[in-house]
This record gives C-alpha cells, structure tokens and sequence, in this order.
C-alpha cells in the first residue's frame, strides 16, 4: 500500500512540472508585463508601489531575462513556500490567500459532506424502488439539480432569502456581528450563513452522485452474489448494506476525485455572488486586474488540490476494493 | 394428504409462475409438478427459458418480489425438525419463516462461480457468516467449522483467508458448495452449477457432490441442459419445455426409452463418444417461442417433426399419461 | 412391440428426415434476422425514443428555441438595443388578454413617479387607458436571419410600452433582448460541441484503433489537459484575451476555449467504444483484407459510434451552454455588443441592483430551462441508444 502511494506521487511530478509550465504561459498570456501594468497604475492612481519595490521585483522575478529564466525564478519558489507577489496587495500571494483558502476549503468539505449524506440514502432507496413515485420524483429533482446553474441558484438564494423571507443571505455574518469577538451568537449567526452556501454547491454533485449512486446499486442488486447472500438465508436488510452497498458506494469514491475541483470552482462563483470570502472574488480580480502572479499561484493551487484529490480517491479505492489494494 | 406424499421432501404441485414485463405478462412456469424423496437427485433440463431455473428459484422464493408472481400451486416442504410441512409458495418471501429454511434446510448453489461470492469479503468471512446465521456458535467454532467444511470439498484450509477473485472457477463453485453445504441442508438445490467450468473440473465437481450427498443424506435438485451432467448424477429426470415438464420418469426410462418428441430431439442433439462423427448432430429445428406469445395447445407443436401427422392436430393442450410405470409424458400422440 | 414404443420409433424417425432441410432453413432465418438487425437500429432507437415522454417534451423544448433564436428579430418586439429611457427598470408588465368580455389583449398605459424617499422611479398603472397588443406590427426594422430586410414583429405596442420580463436600466427590453441573446447562447453551444466532436472523435478514434505509443501519447495529453479544474482555467484563458479583438474573434475564440477542454471526455468514450469495435469480426476481416486504416477508421468504426457520438455531443451541450453564461456573467466571456444570456446576468451580478430589480435575473431561467431541456433529450437518446450503460 505505502509503495503504491509513494509511485502515485513520483508519477504525479511530471504533471505537476508540465501544469506549471502551462499556467506559467496561460499568465504571460495578456501583453506586457506586471511592471508595465504597475506603471500605468501609479500613472493613473498616482498610488502603489515606489520605484525602489518595482526595480527588486524586477530583479527577484528576472523581468529583463530569457522566459524560461522567468519561469524558473516564479516556479523555484513554490518549494520553498514562495508563491509570488501580489502586485495589488503589494503583499506575498500566500499573506492574501491563506484566509480565503480557508474558507474554500471549508465549504468544499461541508458540500461533499452534503453530496454524500444526501445522495447515497436517496440512491439506495431510488434503485430499491425503481420507478416507484419517489424514484420518479427524486430523478426529476436530480434534473433540476443538474440543470440550474450554481450562479443561477445563488441569485435565486439571494433575491428569495433577501426579497422573500427577509434574511440577509449574503456575506458570513450579518454586519453588527463582522466584528464582533467570537461568542456562540456568532457561531450560529456564521451558521446560519454557511449553509445555503453549502446546499447550492454541493446541489449539482448531488443530482450526479444520485443517479451514480442508483445506477450503481441497480447494477450490484442483480449480481449473483446478493441472491447468494439472500439464499443463505440473510435479512434483506443486511444484503442491501454489507453485500449491495458496499460494493455500490465503490463509483462514488472514484468520481470524488471529479467532484472537488468542481466544488472549488463552484465555490468561486458562489463565493462572488453571495460574497463570502473564498478564493472566487480575488482570482477574479485578479485575473481583471492582471495580477499575474496570484492568479499563477491559485491556477497551480487549484491544480495541486485536483491532483491530491484524485490520489485521495484512489487510496479510498485500494482501500476498500481489496481487487485493487492487491494489484 | 395422500399416503404416498407422507414420505416426500418437497411437493410442488401445479406450480404458475409469471412475470410482469413492460411488454406483458410472461408466463416463465405454466404448470410443473413434481416430487423429491429424501436423499435422492432429480434433474430438471431444458432449454434456456423453459422456466427451470425459475421453478427452481420459486421454491426458496428468491424471485424478484415487484416484478414476478407465484400465480398458482403450492411448494410443499417438510421442516427437518419438526416434521411439519409448509407451503413455500404461500410464505412472505422476506419473512422470518423462508429465511430460517434459506440456507439452513435448503440450500442453493449456482451458475456463475466467478460472481456467485462477493470480491469485497474474504472466503471465510462469508462462510462463517452463513454458519453464525443459522447456528449458534461462538466465532471461533463458526471458524473451525468453515475450515472443515473447506477441506471437505477438497480445499486448502489457508483459502479460508482469500478474497474470491484470487480462485479458479473451480475452487470458487467448491467454496459455494462448502459455504451451502456447512448447515447440513436437507435439500440442495445446485442451478446449472458446472455448466461455467472446464469439463475435467465439471467432473470433479459431480464426483464431490455425489459423495457429499452419501455423507450428508440430503437430497439434489440439479437444474441443468446438460444430460450428460443428468445421467451422472441424477435418480428421476423431469423435461421442461415452456414452464411444463413435458416427460419425467427415472433416468434409465427416460434416456433408454424417450417418449415425447423433445425428448427424442434432445438425445439426438448430444454427440456420441466414438459413434459416427460423419453423422451431423440433429438439432432441434426452431427455436423457443417468444415467451410473452402464449402457444395455444401443445406448446411444442411448432417444432415438433410428426406434427399434423397420425392424427395429433396440436391444438389441444395434452395431459399426463403414464405409458409406463413411474414414466409420464405430456403428448396428444400417447394419449 | 408395445404402442408407446411404436410412437417413439416414429418420431425419431421423423427426426433423421429432417435432418437436411433444417440446415437450410437455419441458414435462411440467420440471414433474415441479420437484416433485421442492420436496418432497425435507427428505426428502433426512434421508436424507444419516442416512448421516452420526458425525453421527447425535452426535444420540443429544444427545437422551439432554436426556432426562436432563428426567427428571434421577429419574434422580439423591440430591437437589441431600443433604448426607451422613459421606461428604464420597468417591472414585467402584466398581460391581460380580456377586456369586456372579449379577447382582447392589452397592457395597461403607465403612469410615472418618483418615489420622494429613494428618488427611484415608479411606475403605475392606468387601469383606465388600455394599450392593445398587436399582432404583426410594424417595428424596428430588422434584416431576417441576416437577410431578408423586414420590419413586422410579431407582437407589440403602438403607444407606451410592452414588456413581458420588465426592462433594465437603460430602458431596453429584456425580453427583446433574451430572445435576441439566445442567437449566441444557443449557437456557441453548437459550435463548441462541433469543435471538440472533431478533436475528441479523431482523437479518440485514432486513440482507440492504433493503440500503442499512439493511444499513450492522447491518454497522457487527455490527463494533463484533465488535472486542470475547467473553470478556473476558462476563466485564466478568457481574461487573457485582449480587449479590443472584434466580436466575431472573440464569440470563436471562446469557442476554441470550452472545446479545448471539452473533448477529453468524448475521446475517452469513444476510445472505449473504438477499443471494443476493434476486435470485432467486421474490423477484423477488412485488416486481414488489406484496407487502410484511413478507410476502416472512416469507413467503419466512425459509422459505427455514429449513435454514441449523438448521445455525447446532446449530453455536452448542457455543459457548453453553462460554461459560456457562467463566463459572460462573471464579465470574462463574452463582452457588449454581444448579446449572450450570461451577458444579460452580468447586470445582475452586483447584489444592490439585483435586490431592486429581481427580474434582471430572468435571463439565467433561460439557461436553465435550455440545460434541462438537453438533460432531457440526452438521456432519453442515451437510453434508446444503449440501454445497458447508466
């Protein structure tokens, strides 16, 4: 098990190298460089950075070098947990993300957690009673859930939470309780602000991991090896969960590796439209206002979590697919 | 309940089973009787789809519950402890009775040894979870018990701890027949269970079940459409053709003196060792009908070479006659 | 000899008479049924299709916008950017289509204040002045489809305004303009499942059939270009395009952009389907007849994955026409004088706005109800077209 692991991160590094290589040119994309766009800034602000900042920046990332050299003084850096300069924020990427990330994460967790909780009971009961009116009901829900939009359903949220129920349902608290220091009232207050959040990114995998949850037991119900448990005499219920489940919940742990990326780009567009501070509204921004080395920086952050994820995924597998632990 | 049926392990009289499909009903079993004493063999054979399998799967009522219906007859069963008898067809087939006879008094074995165990639980797990089911015994006899029971059918004992996918086909239908045979059931009912395997590994699994059935004095229901696999194994042989069993008898009558025309197509159909490999094997000409069509009268006059000849006109549904003692036929021309 | 023995006899003698005229007539029904086969596959996935009531309501749907967006400048009673100041942040109007007892239909003329608190202006109604809706009124002149000079709408208002889904802040239509957006939402679809049909169908294709180094190469490529999380890097790739590109250059260089990611997922499912084709006897037998490649890639295995192809390219649309409002809404995709719905809901980004005037939102309905409709189609053909594949 620990060689299998140890090969799936050696077989990650090339990859790695190459994804770097593409954000590096996907960020070098927009014409000039940073220290142009920093010169029109103060041209146009009269604000930012002094010359001094400009001219070592201009040195520490090698601006008047060969690209490549350019790129080896950015990516060098990730090692050592250098991420690169936020031209903006006149600040380390990592000082202006670490929160932000944070929050991401958080959030991606909690609708995973959703997705799981939701759509595995709702699958078993969907495939135990296939076409019955709640299977019916549920699969045509999962359209819904896969057809609107996530920026779609934030607005929605936002207008129907605001207009309708009369709730502040933007931002993480409601603004007497920002700075507030941290009491119960305000854990539920962030609670109470978490959750639609939550729900609208996780709604999307949820109607996916739905029908791979029902599809997957349908197909494990006809195997062979449940009428053999069942002619040994076993309670149904004890089929359905030791022999059916197990073996049905095995899909749902591969596509896991799918579903967190797309929880973390959900989480961008759920983030700026309901204003919570996750990674969304500063890659935006920063992607508008060129600030090359944080959008770098969270494009290499984001792949790094699809990566890891995916070898998450694969453990899990080996982990309760003794087929695969063994090969 | 007449006398002679006093002895019998399992009656199934008159046995209707059908399928609600999106196309219609499928009557997957019209009209089977048949009986089984204690420690003896029956084979069922047949066709795919002539409803064998389904006869056999009706009595341990393992047939999906939304879609297929026992429509009529009954499935008498004697309970190995109490000596009562019980109508399996009548029973609820999640209940608390039928579970307590799964495995315990009727056991099952099938087709698929490459998918009949799960591939997530070891080999041991899953006999010893039968054992634990039905007896009561501590986990660790339960163990010693599988391990017996593995050796029994020839088994290492380390095999306990495998996980199924690392078996041959063969050592896996050894392990279904361990794991069915480890609470001594009085009936075992084997669907089809070699028809998967190489043929010298065929052989080895008839010869362990013959002498387990000497050991264990229980009684076979082979389900299969391989009559060599019959005359090995079988003491009564009953042919299924469309959810009825159209002749049965003991194996000698049967094979020896074959009455109804399936019958005699079906023993033409098998190559002979060492006769003449010139002659093409006759297959029988057609196929089965479309099971949702229901065939009016005898169900075979579609295929049958002497229809419309010497009087049959196929279009009534021909009774049981029993031209000789103990051997039925379900033919217009016999009758 | 007894009777039952008699009868016995006969039959297996009726049996050895058979035994020639079976073969032919075996050969006969095996030919048959192969014809069946060939010609029904299309005919039969139809039929299936058609019982699929879900999946046909969603074909309906499909079609009806499409047809909108073809006829769009005359199914839009004003123009895209008919500015009516006067009637700036108009809520949708109410239609009423009685009026003394007749049909009639009509909006009510409006009336505007301003409110003395937020200064923002109101409107309201005059139940006392009806404005009646015409039908085919002449208009906004418009050239059909791009060609047909013509100025008739179907519908609209001889005085005062008709608004179905309100209007936005500068007095423009948001039906108008949700029917004109559908033009580019609906098309940019189309055109990024083409392209990534072509890149995923050689790809994949050429993956699955060669093998080897070559199906190596597109795996590796597949994964790398897979390890990227789509919309981050959508939206790194259309940020990067410069601002004064003309339209035309931006709708396709964003459609290169969703297809570029998009194919992956194809090529991954045809590879498979192509993997299985190729030990199939008819692939087989055209090898050891000497064909090319070329010809038995095109000749056979592309015909053959032509249903599958289908299904994936219905199934991909969701995922394009999502991709591309989600850009434009964010204010990366798509930019003004292209009208697309994401770019409608860009007004609707800015929460403040979006509270006062809800109906800015409407235009992502639009989206929604689209990706339903295609959900819909896709899984009713996938379902007619193999049933065994969840």
């Amino acid at each position: 098990m620990l060689a299998y692991i140890f090969r799936r991160i050696l077989g990650m590094l090339p990859t790695l190298i190459i994804i770097s290589f593409v954000t590096f040119i996907v960020i070098q994309l927009p014409p000039g460089d940073f220290v142009t766009s920093v010169q029109a800034e103060i041209a146009a602000t009269g604000g930012g950075m002094d010359a001094a900042t400009v001219e070592s920046l201009r040195v520490r990332y090698g601006l008047d070098q060969p690209k490549i050299v350019q790129y080896w003084r950015w990516i060098s850096g990730f090692p050592r947990g250098d991420f690169g300069f936020s031209l903006e924020w006149n600040a380390p990427v990592w000082d202006v993300i670490a929160g932000r990330m944070g929050w991401t994460l958080l959030l991606s967790g909690l609708a995973l957690v959703f997705m799981w909780v939701v759509s595995i009971p709702i699958g078993i009961y969907s495939a135990r009673h296939q076409y019955s009116f709640g299977d019916n009901l549920f699969s045509f829900l999962g359209f819904l859930g896969l057809s609107i939009p996530d920026f779609m359903l934030s607005l929605i949220w936002l207008v129907v939470g605001t207009l309708v129920l009369g709730i502040p349902a933007y931002g993480l608290y409601t603004p007497e309780m920002v700075d507030a220091p941290w009491s119960m009232a305000k854990f539920l207050d962030l609670l109470a602000h978490l959750w639609a959040p939550v729900v609208i990114m996780g709604i999307v995998g949820t109607a996916e991991l739905i029908r791979i949850m029902r599809g997957s037991m349908l197909e494990v119900l006809n195997q062979q090896y449940i009428t053999t448990a069942r002619a040994k005499g076993l309670p149904e219920k004890k089929v359905v969960r030791k022999y059916a489940v197990r073996m049905a919940i095995n899909p749902l742990i591969s596509v896991l590796g799918m579903q967190i990326p797309k929880m973390i780009s959900s989480s961008i567009i759920v983030g700026l439209v309901l204003s919570i501070p996750t990674i969304g509204p500063i890659f935006l921004r920063s992607l508008t206002t060129q600030d090359m080395y944080l959008a770098g920086a969270i494009l290499m952050f984001m792949s790094l979590l699809l990566l890891v994820s995916n070898l998450l995924a694969d453990i899990a597998l080996a982990w309760v697919d003794p087929r695969i632990r063994y090969e | 309940m007449r006398n002679e049926e006093k002895n019998n392990l399992l009656t199934i009289n008159n046995l209707k089973v059908q399928f609600h499909t999106l196309e219609g009903i499928l009557h997957a079993v019209e009209d089977v009787s048949l009986t089984m004493k204690p420690g003896r063999t029956m084979g069922l054979v047949g066709e795919s789809g002539c409803g064998k399998s389904v006869t056999a799967s009706s009595i341990l009522r393992l047939l999906p519950p939304k879609t297929c219906r026992i429509a009529g007859g009954e499935i008498l069963f004697r309970r190995r402890d109490s000596d009562e008898v019980v109508d399996l067809a009548k029973v609820d087939p999640q209940g608390e009775l039928i579970r307590s006879i799964r495995g315990r008094e009727i056991a099952m074995i099938f087709q698929e040894p490459m998918t009949s165990l799960s591939p997530v639980f070891t080999v041991g797990n899953q006999i010893i979870e039968a054992i634990m089911l039905h007896r009561q015994v501590k986990p660790e006899e339960a163990r010693e018990h599988a391990v017996e029971m593995l050796k029994a059918v020839a088994l290492r004992e380390n095999i306990i701890d495998e996980y199924p996918y690392r078996l041959s086909g063969g050592q896996r239908q050894r392990v279904m027949t361990a794991m069915a045979l480890s609470c001594n059931p009085s009936l075992l009912i084997a669907d089809e269970p070699t028809t998967a395997l190489d043929v010298t590994i065929q052989a080895q699994i008839i010869e362990l079940l013959k002498s387990l059935q000497q050991q264990l004095n229980m009684a076979i229901l082979m389900i299969t459409h391989d009559l060599g696999v019959i005359a090995e194994i079988a003491d009564e042989i009953g042919i299924m053709y469309l959810g009825r069993i159209v002749e049965s008898g003991s194996v000698e009558q049967v094979f020896e003196n074959p009455l109804h025309p399936y019958t005699i197509g079906l023993l033409k159909s098998i190559p002979k060792m060492g006769g003449q490999t010139k002659k093409r094997l006759a297959p029988i000409p057609g196929s089965v009908p479309d099971p949702l069509a229901v065939v009016q009268g005898c169900a075979f006059h579609l295929r049958c070479p002497v229809y419309k000849q010497n009087g049959c006109n196929g279009k009534d549904l021909p009774s049981v006659v029993e031209p000789e003692a103990g051997h039925f036929v379900r033919c217009l021309l016999y009758e | 000899m007894k009777q039952y023995e008699k009868t016995a006899a006969y039959i297996k003698e009726a049996y050895d008479r058979q035994n020639l005229l079976d073969e032919s007539i075996a050969h006969q029904m095996i030919k048959a049924e192969k014809n069946v086969v060939a010609t029904s596959q299309w005919r039969l996935m139809w039929r299936k299709y058609k019982r699929n009531r879900i999946a046909v309501a969603g074909g309906i749907i499909v079609l009806l916008f499409y047809l909108t967006a073809l006829f769009a400048d005359f199914i839009a009673p004003y123009g895209l950017d008919d500015r009516m100041v006067q009637y700036s942040y108009l809520p949708p109007q109410r239609i009423r289509f009685f009026a003394d007892g007749r049909f009639q239909p009509h909006v009510l003329a409006l009336k505007t204040g301003r409110d003395p608190l937020t200064l923002q202006r109101t409107y309201v109604a005059d139940p006392e002045k009806r404005i009646p809706i015409r039908f085919f009124v002449k208009g906004t002149p418009y050239k059909l489809m791009g060609i047909f000079p013509a100025s008739r709408h179907l519908f609209g208002v001889e005085e005062g305004i008709v608004s179905l889904l309100g209007t936005d802040g500068q007095g423009r239509d948001m039906f108008s303009r949700v029917i004109k957006g559908s033009q580019i939402s609906l098309t940019i679809g189309l055109v990024g499942v083409a392209l990534s049909l072509f890149i995923g169908t050689v790809l994949g294709v050429v993956s699955g059939y060669y093998g080897g180094w070559v199906d190596n190469l597109v795996q590796r490529l597949i994964e790398i270009v897979r390890s990227f999380p789509p919309i981050p890097l959508w939206m790194a790739l259309t940020a990067a395009l410069p601002r004064h590109w003309p339209p035309l250059w931006i709708y396709f260089t964003i459609t290169v952009i969703l297809s570029l990611i998009g194919w992956t997922w194809l090529a991954r499912q045809l590879r498979g389907k192509v993997l299985a084709l190729r030990e199939e006897d008819f692939v087989m037998a055209s090898r050891l007849a000497g064909t090319g490649d070329m010809w038995i890639i095109f000749k056979h295995l592309i015909p053959a994955t032509f249903s599958h192809i289908i299904v994936i390219a219905t199934l991909s649309m969701p995922s394009m026409i999502l991709a591309e409002s989600a850009l434009s809404f964010l204010g990366l995709g798509l930019r003004p004088p292209l009208t697309s719905w994401g770019v409608l809901l860009q007004q609707a980004q800015n929460t403040q706005v979006l509270l006062l005037y809800p109906w800015l939102m409407i235009p992502g309905f639009f989206v929604a109800i689209s990706i339903l409709a295609f959900n819909f189609m896709g899984d009713g053909l996938r379902d007619a077209a193999d049933p065994y594949t969840v």
